[in-house]
């Protein structure tokens, strides 16, 4: 099943906080291979994403769903809840196809950080260098996801393992922008949670593809009493939140 | 082990587009390009190429359940752990050969089993 698209060119906001600056040179060595998605129960949702372009929205609670059930109690929104922010940051109506325009990833990490997706809000998020795998498998193992905005090639659409090609189809954009929520990371490639399926990449498709990738710490994955991961200056990156956000 | 370090811390033709002129951003970086392996004194292709044998003698799966030795499209290890050394990922692959069993391979990529054994 291929569903629609919906994420608009990446959107720069100088205030966003870069996460090198928060991991440390002792952080743990990554894991050869990770999947939090395996730890989650039945399918993974389609999120109105089928019939709706709000892929933006979709990844982060394709995101929520992963990183609650790997803390021990899986949360997964309803399609209203996922509009509703999808709404919120668009001006997508319901009542009016035409509204349904994508929308930015930064615009929908700002809003659930602030007013939250079904009642779950993002406690920090912080920009990836797309091109830095070492950084992203961290995010991976360290918050359970990452959360990627991509320029899909239409080559990906008759692939069941997207992987590099060449010719017209491979070109970036060629069939859209669309957002997902990297779940695992391997030697060979990482799955990302869309359209009701784990999707398979190679890691060499992801970095062509990859333009924007984010950490994204949900307020059900901070560790009780502000305990924070080995290697991770949650601590300092609070507060930095604070400070740009006030 | 991952939840360890959580208590620490036709149809393509119905494929439908949100914008139906989709805007080219700016060019992509393209990290695909040829690798600049760092010179830290080791030889990664040759380690790369043992850690690969032992993947697959092993038959080591990955945590989602694929195979380690050859990935999706037919890749080797060898191929994908030198692509990573360069994109700044050390698999640490001399000490991945020296796994004999796969449980211990996760932890050899991570350098740990060699610190373990008192490896430099």
């Amino acid at each position: 099943m291929i569903g629609k698209l919906g994420r608009l060119p990446k959107k720069a906001d100088p205030r966003t906080l870069q996460l090198a600056r928060y991991l440390s040179p002792t952080l743990p060595p990554i894991h050869l291979s990770t999947s939090w998605a395996r730890l989650a129960t039945g399918d993974p949702p389609m999120f109105a994403n089928d019939r709706i372009g709000d892929c933006t929205v979709a990844a982060l609670a394709h995101s929520l769903r992963i990183c609650s059930s790997a803390a021990g109690n899986q949360i997964v929104v309803s399609d209203a809840d996922v509009l509703k922010v999808y709404s919120a940051i668009s001006g997508y109506d319901p009542d009016d196809p035409s509204t349904d325009r994508g929308a930015y990833c930064l615009d929908a990490l700002k809003y659930v950080r602030t007013h939250g997706l079904g009642g779950h809000k993002i406690r920090a998020f912080a920009e990836i260098d797309p091109t830095d795998l070492r950084s992203l498998y961290a995010t991976i193992d360290l918050f359970g996801t990452a959360y990627g905005g991509y320029g899909l090639p239409r080559s990906a659409q008759s692939q069941l393992v997207w992987d590099l090609s060449s010719g017209p189809d491979a070109a970036p954009w060629s069939w859209g922008g669309h957002a997902m929520s990297e779940t695992d990371h391997g030697p060979f490639a990482e799955n990302m949670a869309t359209w009701g399926r784990l999707q398979t990449a190679t890691r060499a498709w992801g970095q062509r593809y990859r333009e924007e990738s984010y950490a994204v710490i949900w307020d059900v994955w901070v560790p009780p009493a502000g305990l924070s991961p080995s290697g991770f200056d949650l601590a300092q990156m609070l507060e930095d939140l604070e400070a740009v956000t006030r | 082990m991952t939840r360890s370090i959580l208590l620490l811390s036709a149809a393509l033709l119905l494929a439908a587009r949100c914008e139906p002129d989709p805007v080219v951003p700016d060019p992509v970086v393209d990290a695909g390009a040829d690798p600049v392996l760092p010179d830290v004194g080791a030889d990664p292709i040759a380690d790369c190429q043992a850690a690969h044998e032992t993947l697959a003698r092993l038959g080591c799966r990955a945590a989602d359940g694929s195979s380690l030795a050859y990935g999706p499209t037919g890749e080797t290890f060898a191929h994908a752990c030198v692509m990573a050394y360069a994109g700044g990922v050390d698999y640490h692959a001399g000490c991945i050969a020296t796994a004999t069993d796969c449980s211990q391979v996760d932890s050899a990529a991570q350098g740990l089993l060699c610190l373990e054994a008192g490896a430099p």
